[in-house]
């Protein structure tokens, strides 16, 4: 493997090297390839650790973590080496202090601008089936290809991140180990996605107030807390908000898109932004988003995809009101009475859904 | 060489012989395809018309039956399978390893089996039907069998807004599970084999009777709901092929 991509590398020289004429394209360094073998790769299955009231945790065949894969994605996403001027990286926009988003309504990316829509958190997001508000992946290894050459975000080009990889020491001893690579040549854009992958399928989230009390019968809710669950959770109907319906348990998301009413539209191209329609060019899913998961709420605002409710209050007032009218408004969102007692039932039954101790995993945090 | 030399002929005739069936879930209202969302459909009460935006269900303990000898035997096809009807009202699941045979009806259950109900989506995989949590209701500890959820028009003011809401939620296999049989005419001698079912909405909804399901109510209880799952087993239909 290593002598066959020495021999490419010569060839592409050679050839290069005849074009003499000064209007010709500008010789490429023939890339420098070095072996890895030295290196040490003794794979080790990584095992997720998810609460027994959580389904098995899937992960693609093509995928399945490794210790040093899942530690090699750590040092990715924590690495400003993947943006053009290696000034943010993943974490920039998604701490784990704040439920693994940055608590802002969008993110700036390396020259400030500011992206479309507010980072997602990244709690239990191997459960998830596609990625992005309008779900525009199919595959966590996808997703992570994109943050990398959007404009945006860290407006880098792979093949200058690959060549960056693939000259850190660091890393290649990183990339060998998790997934056997023989030489330099072979680090490329989709192993740096996959090594991304693992780590984040280990973003789980489930030892809040609420798991405890609900899945291991440790503790009780409070009088107030047990109301809001009850209105959380209880049939919906005209005056009963029902919020799981999209919000379902465990996850407290349920991988769809819906139209909650956040924006009104007579028409169904009415829509500043039209969501999962963008994407699946059905007009009938025009301003149409995930629901995404309430875990961590607490720390995860501001909310919505635009994050442009700033708290609890707010958002629960949009749905008392039954939002604002348009086509694709999704049936459930209907409205309903919210008196201040059932308002702060709400509240203090949302908190429950805090897992502070997601939020300071050692593993999980910047290896620095 | 040795490998195959073991098996004796009937073994290589029955592997060889096995086949895969496509149940695919057609919806139709008045007389045509179902279109989710885009299609104004006609109903009492709705004075400018209704648009189903979902319509999602399981079916339980399918089997497939055959006559041998005057006497009927049932080949297992699969023991759920959910089917969520995408924006052109058809949805559709894949069962391998089918026996050949002349198989003359499919017998199943509208909903869940109370065993399954009793299980909840943590016991599967994400992948597996019951393993889709947005259909387990934890309150009820049930899954929900059926939902079926639109919006109607309901003012005769010339405007087209959709925007009084139904919503029916139907779980609980104790009292909504409802057995079925549908006449079908399928033989199967390997390879693969469609069986396409006609679920007609009208029939569902009951909107051709004076029994008419109100189209501005949320449903999750109450006489209503065993009307549907009942209604459901009779809007089933083998389609014409």
């Amino acid at each position: 493997m290593q002598l066959r991509h020495l021999f490419i590398g010569l060839i592409a020289s050679i050839a290069f090297g005849a074009c003499g004429t000064d209007d010709a394209p500008p010789i490429e360094e023939p890339i420098t390839i070095r072996s890895l073998t030295n290196l040490p790769y003794a794979p080790e299955a990584y095992t997720y650790k998810i609460p027994d009231h959580f389904q098995e945790l899937p992960q693609p065949d093509s995928n399945i973590a490794t210790v040093a894969g899942v530690e090699l994605g750590r040092r990715l996403f924590y690495d400003p080496i993947l943006s053009r001027d290696s000034s943010i990286s993943c974490a920039s926009c998604h701490l784990p202090a704040s439920g693994f988003t940055d608590q802002l309504a969008s993110s700036p990316g390396i020259i400030g601008e500011k992206t479309l829509r507010s980072s997602m958190s990244l709690a239990n997001i191997a459960y998830q089936s596609s990625y992005f508000w309008d779900g525009r992946s199919a595959t966590l290894e996808e997703q992570s290809l994109h943050p990398v050459e959007d404009p945006i975000e860290m407006d880098a080009t792979w093949p200058e991140i690959e060549d960056r990889l693939r000259n850190s020491e660091k890393y290649n001893a990183g990339f060998r180990a998790a997934f056997g690579i023989e030489n330099t040549g072979e680090i490329d854009r989709y192993l740096a996605a996959k090594a991304i992958a693992q780590f984040e399928r280990a973003i789980i989230s489930g030892n809040s107030r609420y798991d405890q009390i609900t899945f291991e019968l440790n503790g009780f809710f409070t009088q107030l807390e047990e109301d809001g669950r009850e209105l959380f959770f209880t049939e919906p109907s005209l005056d009963h908000p029902g919020c799981a319906h999209c919000h379902n348990a465990p996850l407290f998301a349920d991988n769809r898109f819906l139209n909650n009413g956040i924006d009104s539209s007579e028409t169904l191209e009415g829509f500043s932004d039209l969501g999962r329609g963008a994407i699946s060019g059905n007009p009938f899913d025009n301003g149409k988003f995930r629901s995404p998961s309430l875990r961590n709420i607490e720390v995860t605002g501001p909310y919505m995809h635009d994050g442009r409710f700033e708290t609890l209050d707010e958002v629960l007032d949009h749905y008392a009101s039954g939002g604002h009218y348009s086509p694709t408004i999704d049936p459930q969102v209907t409205g309903f009475p919210l008196s201040d007692y059932e308002r702060e039932a709400m509240k203090a039954f949302l908190l429950t859904l805090t897992d502070t101790a997601s939020l300071t995993i050692p593993e999980l945090s910047d290896p620095g | 060489m040795v490998g195959f030399a073991a098996c004796g002929e009937d073994d290589i005739q029955a592997t060889t012989s096995l086949g895969s069936v496509e149940l695919t879930i057609q919806g139709e209202l008045q007389g045509e395809e179902l279109a989710l969302e885009s299609n104004t459909y006609d109903a009492a009460g709705a004075a400018e018309g209704f648009r189903l935006t979902r319509l999602s269900f399981f079916l339980s303990d399918l089997r497939l039956v055959e006559v041998k000898d005057g006497q009927s035997l049932e080949t297992p096809l699969a023991d759920v399978a959910y089917f969520n009807l995408g924006p052109s009202g058809l949805d559709s699941e894949v069962f391998d390893t089918i026996p050949a045979g002349d198989y003359t009806s499919l017998r199943f259950n509208f909903g869940l089996t109370p065993e399954q109900d009793m299980t909840t989506p943590s016991d599967y995989a994400t992948t597996h039907p019951l393993g889709e949590s947005a259909e387990y209701w934890h309150d009820w500890e049930s899954y929900i069998f059926t939902k079926i959820e639109g919006k109607s028009d309901n003012n005769a003011d010339g405007v087209e807004r959709f925007d009084d809401s139904f919503v029916f939620h139907i779980g609980v296999s104790a009292e909504n599970a409802r057995p079925g049989e549908i006449a079908i005419d399928m033989p199967v001698r390997g390879g693969s084999n469609d069986l396409v079912l006609d679920f007609d909405v009208a029939t569902l909804m009951q909107l051709n009777t004076a029994n008419e399901i109100p189209l501005t109510q949320f449903v999750h209880g109450g006489p209503l709901t065993s009307q549907i799952p009942t209604s459901a087993v009779s809007a089933l239909s083998a389609a014409e092929q």
